[in-house]
């Protein structure tokens, strides 16, 4: 009998030993760094250009990674589809790659082999160059229909979508990779694989428009309304002043405010242009109401460095005179995110009055 | 006056040459290949015929043999030629002749030979003066045989006496007037034994069997003896310092699984908790790491990462023989101490007789709705005819389901935590001992403690638009965290204790090593706009009221995909040691003193090693189910679901489930974008390597004068530090510059004076002050030279690697009277006073020519601590009746402490604070009742409320709300070998609540509900 108690509590406690323990059962996550993938992604899922414009860049480019990128050659095969208000094809009228390129430094380019085929498929072959080994992200350039007019003796490509009327069906075409082919397993793409691209009409806010600074007073309002985001505006002089323009791409405006100084192109030392200072946001324009989203920086009184990085939102009101080719914008509020509700920099519904035109 | 002291000095002389003699001897004692001393009749040596002195002889013979000669060389003349006639011999027929030719008689006890005048000789002696010989024995209890330790033993007619050790054995020099000893012990009759002591010579008494005071009652009869805590108060009450034992029999009449849990009962110590269990310990109001944590005698290193406390929830309870908090240290300690010294001991076996016991208990937890479990088995035997060897192994296993219903505010958010967690303790713990004789013990002890902690928490955290700013939304994050902690400690010792007659000698090396691996922690984040989520915390400060408009809070359809950080993290501790201490006994003006001194070194490496991957989604739609999905949460929805979330105040639906959502991500990692640079900078800068070496030596003398017990000396400590870690610079746009590397190292030294004393008011009273010198490192994270510096942010972190320890001074006076049965009485006053306090400060500093906000731990403040505590423990067995069954168990200690730090208004100066972790008001109150088989016991703890976190501002500062607990014990013994008990623990379901400035501005509320275990203990 006593035999027995023993063995069954030793029996008990050896079972309590066995079974009662943490669960280890998990589901682990791949390894960043042992099996680190090295993710090809489009920079965007979508764009467009001015119905003006003769081409356009879409990047590819590695996603952040360790050490150094893999130099095995990746094939992309790719497609460009739905065509709406153009043609897909390899001539000039028609939609295709017309080279694909990446940096070599900020001065030099490098060209990538591709191919392209009638129906709008082809491949582009990604491997190291001599100079940089493999390219960290490279642009595929995409051909707009355009002709060539000869002007004053000079050859120009001309838009063929550029025209004088409001269009209203879309015009664009979609670019997909269709897939990658390479001999090292841990190259990969991401899912995002579609690009889809639009023509902007010219003839809605989509244009670049110049505002007219004959008149000191217009660039005096002009400054009040925008250089609590622009510490260089605000520092600016009428004098030292050329030219305001408003590029309305897509999605995204550029503020370009022109010096009479000049500066020294970067790869060119004997080309010169004017000096720029750049307000940049993005930009939402529906019946009427016009929104930016930006972001600046806030520099340190004593040492001028940056000391912080501020999102802004300006909202105004938009009115396009296609017959004058005229774009007034009332800017009615400025805010940022430590000035913001009854704090904004300035909330009216008139505030600021601009009126641009076509440039 | 003058001859006295030359008396002193002479016999302390004497003994030190005894001393360093029986070391030599103990050398060869423990180098011999053979185990045990060889008989003088089987040793052959070859001796000259003639020598000019004995002493030559002698040289002769301890140089060809094992044997040393052991003599008073006052009362011992080696003068004089010698002739031999028996040239080849046993070393006992040339003892013989000597004999024989000089009226010197031999004695052989192990390798030593004992040297005595010869009858005639000694005669003489003993009339001119005061001769002097050594008594050792063992005192046991009669009915089990166990050994007890801490028995008093004095010699009857004098003031002088010594204490057993652990193995119950004591060693007494002792005049050889001397005819009787007596020997105490609370629970015992005392017992006298008669002596007789040649002159110069060893008595070995054997055994002293002592026997239980028994309790002869009608109907109430003892229950569970506490047979080791008498021990421990034995121990307690007849150690030199202020200390608390508390023995494993203690131990398990509270439902105290852990350590940590099993120290909260003890006066004058709290404890932090995590998930409800107990898990780092504060003594004296000071925080964890002014805690020194030893496993049998020696620091175990932390298995966190940048710290030097223990999370003492990873030990199981039931490893333990008995728990030591030294409250005052003493030079032969470890200085770096302040708080106080907590040394765990693990079991050794006892007796020939084989024991083997064991629990086996099963339990359920309310919240959970499911069960835990416990086993334990223990074997422990000595083995061969005299039980020198001994084998004690000990194995345990802990199993709980456990979990917390939570809500947590942070400024205008609010979240809802639900934790379930998966916990186990296995502890497998031995000794193997060799008691050469009785006075020559050698032992190896090893401990290995595995805790491993599952934790699933699963969140809603509502954040508000507090102030409608266009730039923010209000949003509801979706939480879930899947991580498995793994922590590792062992202990392995080494060592030998000796005690001769005239020295003792203990010395250990020892190995311990602590880590703690997360092998996974993933944490994915969902997210969901609302219009407005609106939090009343006012209202009803305790369960706050939330609002969301725009948004159905509980449809998971809402959630997007946020992000997820996965990772894991590695932390090692080593400590490597090897001590030596020696004690030579010496009478002072008829007092009888003890000269100890010893050294130590431990070399640590400590490194932390992390991987942290912070993913967001950049694939667009997700491919579900054969369809094209946003990237939301309830496709990805599982695990628990409680439908009655703190008490059925929230309504709460399923969250994510963290394996599910894994398998999405390694079949789709080509979706997932890494964040490189955090990754970077967070792996850097939070990872390191360190090494600390120590080096101690001490010097302490122990004198009984009469009544007075005075102890006093010195330690010395240097230690040398060096770090290799990493510094992030970030530019001026908040992009990471660069990662330099960084090496570091500093030096400090500490002499720490430190005195003792001891009056015995009578046998059961003692009377006691201390004064004594302490210190406290920083821990690694303070002082690793690593850095984060934003330049854009203008703030940053940055280690201090010449950051200096706390430095404090420690006064405690105590008085503690004993009852004849388990029980004591004790007040006590303490007080600290803390100098090189560390905190965070602020300062402006120039990086890269930026102006930028440093946070930096820093010393230069100082600190104050005063506080008194009581203590009263007894079984009322004075009472008439069913009334002696009662026992009461409390305790009650007040802390009052004062820092100064910088002035966190801003202000130029200083302010005052109260110490972090440092509560007013820590007790215990418990009250037992044993009747025939039955035991029942209600017990209380409580914890005052305590500062937790120091915020830029006091109206910042952050305490956790005091805590009480109350729990209920039962057991039944059935036979003697079986015992069934039932624990019910957390009966009120004492939440665990912060708050921020004023008490009732909670910012946490954490409920466990109650726990119980059912079980069987048994024993053979």
């Amino acid at each position: 009998m006593k035999n027995l108690f023993n063995n069954i509590f030793l029996l008990g406690i050896t079972c309590s030993f066995l079974t009662a323990c943490v669960d280890e059962e998990f589901e682990y996550a791949q390894d960043a760094e042992s099996e680190e993938l090295f993710i090809l992604a489009l920079d965007a899922d979508e764009g467009g250009a001015l119905e003006s414009e003769t081409d356009y860049g879409l990047e590819i480019a590695f996603q952040d990674y360790f050490g150094k990128l893999p130099e095995t050659e990746v094939i992309f095969s790719f497609e460009l589809k739905d065509a709406e208000g153009l043609e897909i094809g390899p001539g000039d009228n028609q939609v295709h790659i017309k080279e694909v390129i990446y940096e070599i430094d900020d001065c030099t380019e490098g060209e990538l082999e591709f191919t392209f085929n009638a129906d709008g498929t082809g491949t582009i072959t990604l491997k190291p160059s001599a100079e940089i080994g493999m390219p960290e992200a490279f642009e595929i350039v995409f051909n707009l229909p355009f002709e060539t007019v000869v002007e004053e003796g000079e050859e120009e490509e001309k838009a063929l979508l550029d025209d004088d009327i409001e269009n209203e069906d879309d015009r664009g075409f979609v670019f997909e990779i269709t897939g990658i082919n390479s001999t090292n397993s841990f190259i990969a793409l991401n899912p995002v694989s579609m690009f889809e691209f639009k023509v902007l009409d010219n003839e809605q806010i989509t244009a670049e428009w110049e505002l007219n600074i004959s008149d000191e007073s217009v660039f005096n309002q002009f400054k009040e309304a925008l250089s609590p985001i622009s510490a260089e505006l605000a520092a600016l002089n009428y004098s030292e002043l050329s030219a305001i323009k408003f590029e309305f791409e897509f999605e995204e405006l550029t503020i370009k405010i022109e010096l009479n100084e000049e500066e020294a192109d970067e790869c060119d030392p004997t080309d010169f242009s004017n000096k720029e200072i750049e307000i940049e946001a993005d930009f939402s324009a529906e019946d009427g109401e016009l929104e930016l989203e930006g972001s600046y920086f806030i520099f340190n009184d004593e040492d001028s460095e940056v000391e912080d990085k501020l999102d802004f939102i300006l909202k105004a009101v938009y009115e396009i005179n296609l017959e004058e080719e005229t774009l007034t914008i009332k800017v009615q509020s400025l805010e940022d995110e430590d000035n913001f509700n009854d704090a904004a920099f300035y909330n009216s519904d008139n505030a600021y009055t601009f009126i641009l035109n076509r440039d | 006056m003058k001859k006295n002291l030359q008396g002193g000095i002479i016999m302390l002389s004497k003994y030190t040459f005894f001393g360093l003699m029986v070391t030599c001897l103990l050398c060869n004692a423990v180098l011999a290949e053979r185990g045990h001393a060889q008989n003088v009749k089987d040793v052959i040596i070859t001796v000259e015929a003639k020598y000019a002195n004995l002493a030559q002889l002698f040289k002769t013979i301890e140089g060809s043999t094992p044997f040393k000669f052991m003599y008073s060389s006052q009362n011992i003349s080696l003068e004089g030629e010698i002739e031999l006639e028996n040239r080849k011999a046993s070393v006992a027929e040339v003892l013989y002749e000597v004999s024989g030719k000089t009226k010197l008689q031999f004695r052989q006890i192990n390798n030593s030979i004992v040297v005595t005048p010869g009858k005639n000789v000694g005669s003489k002696v003993k009339s001119a003066r005061e001769t002097w010989g050594i008594v050792t024995g063992k005192v046991i209890d009669a009915k089990s045989s166990e050994p007890l330790p801490g028995a008093s033993v004095v010699v009857v007619g004098e003031t002088y006496g010594a204490v057993t050790d652990l193995q119950g054995e004591f060693n007494l020099m002792l005049k050889t007037q001397a005819k009787q000893i007596e020997i105490r012990y609370l629970g015992y009759q005392t017992k006298l034994v008669d002596i007789e002591i040649p002159e110069s010579d060893i008595l070995i008494i054997g055994e002293i069997a002592m026997q239980a005071n028994s309790v002869a009652l009608s109907e109430v009869v003892t229950y569970g003896n506490l047979e080791g805590q008498q021990k421990a108060l034995n121990q307690q009450k007849n150690s030199d310092n202020i200390k608390n034992i508390v023995a494993a029999d203690q131990i398990s009449r509270f439902p105290d699984p852990n350590v940590a849990e099993a120290l909260q009962r003890v006066p004058g110590v709290n404890i932090e908790r995590d998930q409800g269990e107990g898990r780092y310990v504060l003594v004296r109001g000071l925080a964890p790491q002014f805690t020194n944590i030893n496993i049998n005698g020696e620091q175990i290193p932390s298995p966190e990462a940048g710290v030097r406390f223990v999370a003492l929830d990873a030990i199981p309870a039931d490893q333990l023989a008995s728990i030591e908090v030294t409250k005052a240290l003493t030079p032969d300690m470890d200085g770096d101490a302040i708080g106080g010294s907590v040394n765990l001991i693990t079991r050794t076996a006892k007796s020939t007789t084989p024991a083997i016991s064991g629990t086996l208990i099963g339990g359920y937890n309310n919240l959970m709705e499911k069960a835990n479990g416990q086993g334990s088995l223990q074997y422990g035997q000595r083995f061969g005819a005299e039980g020198k060897l001994g084998l004690l192994v000990n194995a345990s296993h802990y199993y709980t389901d456990r979990g917390s219903d939570n809500w947590e505010r942070d400024g205008s958010e609010f979240e809802l935590r639900d934790y379930a967690l998966q916990r186990s303790r296995t502890g497998l713990s031995g000794t193997l001992d060799y008691n050469i004789n009785a006075n020559n013990n050698l032992y190896f002890r090893g401990i290995y403690n595995n805790f491993q902690d599952r934790e699933q928490r699963r969140t809603y955290l509502f954040v508000p638009n507090e102030d409608d700013s266009p730039f923010e939304d209000a949003e509801i994050e979706r939480g879930s965290k899947d991580r498995w902690e793994k922590q590792i400690v062992s202990s392995f010792n080494l060592g030998g204790k000796h005690s001769f007659a005239n020295l003792s000698l203990d010395y250990e090396v020892s190995y311990s090593e602590a880590y703690q691996d997360t092998p996974f922690d993933t944490e994915p984040v969902f997210k969901a706009k609302a219009d407005l989520i609106g939090i009343d915390f006012s209202t009803n400060p305790e369960f706050p009221k939330f609002t969301v408009e725009g948004a159905d809070y509980l449809d998971n359809s809402i959630y997007e995909f946020d992000e997820i950080t996965t990772g894991n993290t590695y932390a090692l501790d080593v400590n490597k040691t090897a001590k030596i201490n020696l004690g030579i006994p010496y009478k002072l003006n008829g007092a009888e003193g003890l000269l100890k001194f010893g050294g130590k070194v431990r070399l640590k490496e400590k490194s932390f090693d992390i991987t942290e991957n912070v993913y967001s989604w950049e694939g667009g739609d997700i491919q579900i189910n054969g369809a094209s999905e946003d990237f939301t949460l309830n496709f990805f929805e599982g695990g628990l679901l409680d439908n009655n979330f703190l008490d059925g105040q929230y309504q709460i639906n399923r969250n994510i489930d963290v394996s599910q959502l894994n398998r999405f991500f390694n079949q789709n990692r080509n979706g997932f974008a890494l964040e490189v640079e955090d990754k970077q900078v967070a792996e850097s800068v939070e990872s390191y390597k360190a090494t600390e070496d120590v080096y101690a030596a001490y010097l302490m003398t122990k004198l009984q004068f009469k009544k007075l017990m005075a102890l006093g000396g010195f330690r010395y400590e240097t230690t040398k530090v060096t770090y290799n870690s990493q510094a992030a610079i970030f530019d001026v746009e908040g992009d990471l510059d660069r990662i330099d590397p960084i090496d570091g190292g500093v030096t400090y030294d500490f002499l720490l004076p430190q005195i003792h004393f001891k009056y015995q008011l009578n046998p059961l009273t003692n009377i006691r002050f201390a004064a004594t010198a302490s210190y406290s490192r920083p821990n690694f994270e303070d002082i690793v030279p690593s850095q984060e510096i934003e330049l854009n942010a203008r703030e940053g972190s940055i280690g201090n690697p010449e950051l200096a320890p706390v430095s404090a001074y420690n006064i405690d006076l105590m008085g503690e009277h004993y009852f004849g049965t388990v029980g004591i009485i004790s007040a006590g006053l303490f007080y600290k006073n803390l100098d090189n306090f560390i905190f965070t400060q602020r300062y402006d500093s120039i990086i890269n020519n930026i102006n930028v906000v440093l946070n930096q731990s820093r010393n230069g403040e100082s600190a104050e601590l005063l506080g008194f505590e009581l203590a009263y423990q007894q079984n009322m067995t004075f009472l008439p009746g069913a009334l002696k069954g009662i026992g009461l168990y409390a305790n009650y200690t007040y802390t009052n402490s004062l820092a100064n730090i910088s002035n966190r208004s801003g202000e130029a100066g200083t302010e005052e604070i109260r110490l972090p972790g440092q509560a007013a008001h820590v007790g215990n109150l418990s009250l037992a009742y044993d009747y025939g088989k039955f035991n029942l016991r209600a017990s209380a703890n409580f914890n005052g409320e305590y500062i937790s976190e120091l915020g830029d501002e006091a109206e910042e500062d952050v305490y956790v709300k005091s805590r009480m607990q109350i729990d209920l014990t039962g057991a039944y013994r059935i036979t003697r070998n079986f015992q069934v008990f039932g624990e019910f623990m957390n009966l009120t379901n004492q939440p665990y609540e912060v708050y921020q400035g004023s008490e009732d501005q909670y910012i946490q509320r954490e409920f466990y509900s109650w726990w119980s275990r059912v079980g069987v203990k048994f024993n053979f």
